[in-house]
Parts: C-alpha cells; structure tokens; sequence
C-alpha cells in the first residue's frame, strides 16, 4: 500500500521542513521558558548548598535571611557555639549592591563570612581559580561572570578589594552573582556611611558605629545530632528562629520564588497551548490545501481511514520535527541568556509527550474536515 | 436479467427541498446500459447531468426509484449497498474534466491506488499498472510526476486510474471540456476503443453535438425526464 503521508510529504519538503522548524522555533521558546523555570529553582538552592550549615539562625520571628530581614547580634554565633550538638557557628551577612566595570553594570550579593571560620561558604568544587578568603581586610572572591580578572583591584565604599578567587555557577536566589568579602569588611560596607550623612546622624543626636549586626548564624551540628531536634533546642533556649537546611531551601522555594515561578509556568502553558492551536490550525490548512485531492480520493472509493491517516501521519510527523528543531533551538539560544537555563531531557520528553498527544489532538480538525468533504465536489468542475 | 448488462435504471427520482420549495430534478428514469457501450449524456447546463451523474456513481442518493450495476441491485428506495465507497473502488471508474491526477503521486502510484486499496497484491498492481499503461501507450512515464506530462498524457493516466479496478461502468465527466477538437476526437476514439476492447461501459457526459456520432447510446434530459436514443452513425475506430 502507497503512504499517503510520506509522498504528501516528499512532494513538499521544503515547506513541510520550513513550517516544522516555523513551529519548532515556538516549541524552543517553550523549552526556554520551563529551563527559565528550572534555572530559577536551582539558583534559589544554589546559596543555601554552597555553604555547608546544618542550621541558620535569624532574626526572632522573621523567615530570614532571605525570605524575610533578619538582624541578629554578631555575637550570638559565640552562643550558638555552646548549644547542645553544635559543632561549629559563624557569622553571616547578605547585601546587594550595584557595580560596574568596562563591561557594564550589573548587581552582585555580598557575602560576608569570616575568612578563619570552620564552615565552608563557598563551595571549594566552585573556586575555579585563586583561593579563597585568608585575610581580614581588603580580600575579594568574585563570580566568574563579573568579568574581573584574578589579582584585579576593585572599589568598593571607600576601600580598594583585591581578587583573590574566581567561582563559577554562584548566584544568589534572584540570580545576582556571587562576591565574598570577610564579614569585617561587610560590615564596613553596610555601616560606613558618608561624611555628609554621619555629619547629619550627629546633627540629630545619632552616634554612628559599627552595631556589629549580622543576617545569620549558620551552624555546623556534631555527627550523631539530629539538626532538626538541634534547631528546635535553639529556637527554644535562645528566642531565635531557627531552620535546618533543608527548611531554609523550602523557605527559598516557597516564600521567594513561589510567584516568579506560578507565572513563568502560566506563561508556559499558555505557550503550550498557543502551540497546540498553531498546529491544528496549520494541519487544518494543509488539509484544506489538499480538499479537491481529498474529494477525488473519496469519490474514487479511497476510505476515510486511509485519508484520515495520512493526516495523523504527517500530523506526528510535524510533531516530531517540530520537537527536534525546538530542541536544537532552545540549546542554541540557552547560554545568551542572563539568567540560568536549566534544560533537562526528562523535560524535553514530557514536553514531547504532551505536543505529540495534542498534536493527535488537534489534527481531529483536520480529519473533520476529511469526513465532512462531500466527495460530488469532484464532479462538475 | 440480462448477462451482458452492466447498468439498469428503473424509475429513479430526484428531489431536493421538501414542501413548497421541492424541486424535481430527475424524474422517473429508466433505461439499460450493455457491456461495452459508449454511452453520452447530454443536456443544457443546469437539467440535471451532474446530479444524474451522481447518483450513477452511488455519490448522491436518489429520492426513489432502483439502480442495478452489473448483476447486484444497490439502490431499490433506499441504498441496498453497505459501502457506497468500497462498490465504487470496485465496479465504477471515474474521469474529469480536468485529470485530477493526486499531484504527490507519480503515474504508477496514482494508477495502483485504487487495486492497493482493494486489497490486491503489489505483482498483481505492477503487472496491471504495466498492462494499462502499455495499452495507452504511456510505459515510459512510469515513474513520472503528473507535474511533469502534458494536459492529454495526464487524461490518458486518468483514464488508465479509472480503468485500474475494472470496474463495470467508467463514468466521465466532460472529459473533453478542456481539450481542442483534434485531441477531443483523440480522447473519444481512445474512449470508444476502451469500451470494445475492456468490455467496460463509458456514459460521457458532453456539450459537444460533435462527438455525438462516435457513441452507441444517447441519454438526453428533457424535461426531468431521460430519453435513450441509439447513435446516428457509428464512427469507425
């Protein structure tokens, strides 16, 4: 027997190829949007891996550090330290702040850690070049994708940072790249105001000074102790809130990107749908162009089954390629983003999986249209 | 019950609209078409040709009467037939006024169409493919897009595709419309020469009072009503 589909499809290759790859380019967009959506969740965690705590001590009351303020006393980790199963605390500080070099402006998160602490804060498997922190003052580790050289000087408030180390993949929740200073440092940042501004505070009776106020006291727990238990003693004994690891990603997951991400995956199944309607309508079109060929084959005695698949066929077909083009697009656009991309295979397949059923779907209206072909169209001109 | 008949029409009537706005378009044919005759269908545009035409090929059901093909009743008041689209694949082959060849299908695919549908081996489709397009003189374009052949080559591969099935009645639709005089008397003799040597009856719907003499039979519509008249001379082949 003759495949209908594959000689339609033959006879008309480059415009089958040009309207799967016209579809396959939307299907990219699709794979772009959930790696948007998988690049958020994994930045989201990246922080929270990357610094090997067991439990994060905030503010009372709030969801800190990140989803909430938190302001603790710098010397709470020396409390902490006390606490029944704890190992090892340090201090930790948070803040953005906007810079600028030759290749342009972007934002960063400062991380504040103290160089001699026990707890790693930046993951050694990330440091791809230099070393980390091992000075007070004046040291800098920066992510990759600032563009600043190992050994550069950079300016930040009133002092100069040398660069020391260069991570790859450290990015805050929101993204912003990753840079490391010593938690003396930090707080110099976040506490030394301008001449013009202590001048004011002074004006008004304020002294100003370093508060030596922290985000967080991260804590190693000793072997043996559960974390979770651990933190529940501290919560309790220290008038704190406290959060295991795991609790602190959860927290990243649901308090900080829980609406990026519902919005992202509405725009995703829109574009899902918009797709969907773009194939049936194309396979309607391409039935419709092929309606007096239709009419003849059913006037000469060629069943609806064997018109009908030839529709599906060529339907799957357009599916597939689609999908295959979408794919290589999506790869190729990928790493021009700024943001993370996360394309994962089981993702692809899925997303196949639903494109190939609705492609079946849609080409129901193709199918109609054979059925409802009055084959007398033939006869008569 | 004749042997040698391949068509017969008893009393067919055709309506459309129902109540005061009903319209007879065909009313009360009969007549007997044999094996192997060259029948024409004539009428002014608009009596009722295509419609006839249509219920002939089991296309558009009358509103009574009976229509036998070959030995097999398949309409007597209501469709005797369950498929009306497998006792076309079978008995009836169809010609246009344009070829109609499907354009995605070479000469050879477009002629094995049909006999691959009806379940006929691929040796059995090749070897008639192959006789057909030896009999109209077209062994060369085998492998040849309708794209690629002439108006007349390609209405000689419709002809070679409505022949594929042997069917009993081949029915044409104005098959030399689009065609000049010469080629038109080509296509008729070719037709003719059809009917004799496949022993299939041809009823050739025409405007043209010219081919009139090369046909066996003429079914003229007057007044919704069929007159059969035998043909005034016979062209030789």
């Amino acid at each position: 027997m003759i495949n209908l589909a594959y000689k339609d499809i033959s006879h008309s290759i480059n415009k089958f190829l040009i309207t799967a790859v016209s579809v396959g380019v939307l299907l990219g967009i699709v794979i772009i949007m959930i790696g948007v959506y998988r690049g958020m969740v994994f930045d989201a965690k990246v922080l929270v891996n990357d610094i090997k705590a067991d439990i994060w001590v905030v503010q009372q009351d709030t969801l800190g550090p990140f989803a909430q303020t938190s302001k603790v006393h710098e010397d709470l980790k020396n409390q902490i330290s006390y606490q029944n199963g704890i190992k090892y605390a340090q201090a930790l500080t948070f803040q953005t702040f906007q810079m600028e070099n030759k290749y342009g402006d972007f934002k960063v998160m400062l991380v504040g850690y103290d160089p001699f602490g026990k707890i790693d804060v930046i993951d050694p498997a990330k440091l791809i070049e230099g070393r980390v922190l091992k000075k007070q003052h004046y040291e800098i580790v920066v992510s990759k994708k600032t563009n600043y050289k190992l050994g550069e000087q950079i300016k930040l408030g009133r002092d100069m940072y040398k660069v020391v180390g260069i991570t790859d993949n450290t990015v805050s929740n929101g993204g912003d790249y990753l840079i490391f200073t010593s938690l003396k440092d930090a707080e110099v940042l976040q506490f030394t105001y301008t001449n013009e501004r202590i001048r004011s505070d002074e004006s008004r009776g304020i002294k100003g000074g370093n508060p030596h106020l922290v985000n967080a006291i991260i804590a190693k727990t000793k072997d043996g102790y559960n974390p979770k238990l651990v933190a529940k003693n501290i919560e309790y004994s220290t008038h704190k809130k406290v959060f295991t690891k795991d609790q602190q990603t959860q927290l990243l997951l649901e308090k900080v990107i829980k609406k990026s991400s519902k919005q992202i995956g509405m725009f995703t199944v829109i574009l899902i749908i918009v797709s969907i309607v773009i194939i049936a309508l194309i396979i309607y079109t391409m039935t419709l162009e092929k309606i007096k060929e239709i009419s003849i084959l059913k006037l000469i005695g060629i069943s609806n089954f064997t018109i009908s698949k030839m529709i599906i066929q060529e339907t799957v077909v357009l599916g597939v390629l689609a999908f295959v083009s979408g794919n290589v697009f999506a790869r190729m656009i990928a790493g021009g983003f700024p943001k993370r991309i996360v394309l994962e295979t089981s993702d692809a397949f899925s997303l196949f999986g639903v494109i190939l059923i609705s492609s079946v779907f849609a080409s129901l209206f193709g199918i109609y249209k054979v059925v409802k072909t009055d084959p007398s169209e033939a006869i008569g001109g | 019950m004749s042997k040698n008949q391949s068509m017969k029409i008893e009393n067919l009537v055709k309506k459309f609209g129902k109540g005061e706005s009903e319209v007879t378009v065909i009313d009360g044919a009969s007549f007997t078409l044999n094996k192997g005759e060259f029948v024409a269908l004539v009428a002014p545009s608009g009596a009722g040709k295509t419609t006839l035409l249509m219920m002939l090929g089991c296309v558009l059901e009358p509103t009574s009467g009976k229509i036998e093909i070959g030995e097999e009743v398949v309409y007597d008041n209501k469709w005797i037939v369950k498929d009306d689209r497998e006792l076309r694949r079978k008995k009836i082959g169809f010609i246009f006024q344009a070829h109609y060849l499907i354009p995605f299908l070479n000469i050879e695919e477009n002629i094995s169409l049909l006999p691959y549908q009806n379940g006929e081996s691929k040796s059995v489709v090749k070897a008639r493919v192959k006789e057909l397009l030896e009999y109209l003189d077209m062994s060369d374009k085998l492998k040849n897009m309708p794209s690629e052949l002439s108006g007349g080559q390609n209405q000689r591969i419709a002809i070679a595709r409505a022949l594929a099935n042997k069917p009993a009645i081949i029915l044409a639709d104005e098959p030399t419309a689009a065609l000049d005089r010469h080629r038109a008397v080509s296509v008729v003799n070719m037709l003719k020469k059809i009917t004799r040597e496949q022993n299939v009856t041809i009823i050739m719907v025409t405007h043209d009072d010219r081919l009139l003499p090369f046909c066996d039979k003429i079914l003229t519509i007057k007044d919704k009503k069929i007159q059969v008249e035998e043909s005034p001379n016979e062209h030789i082949i």
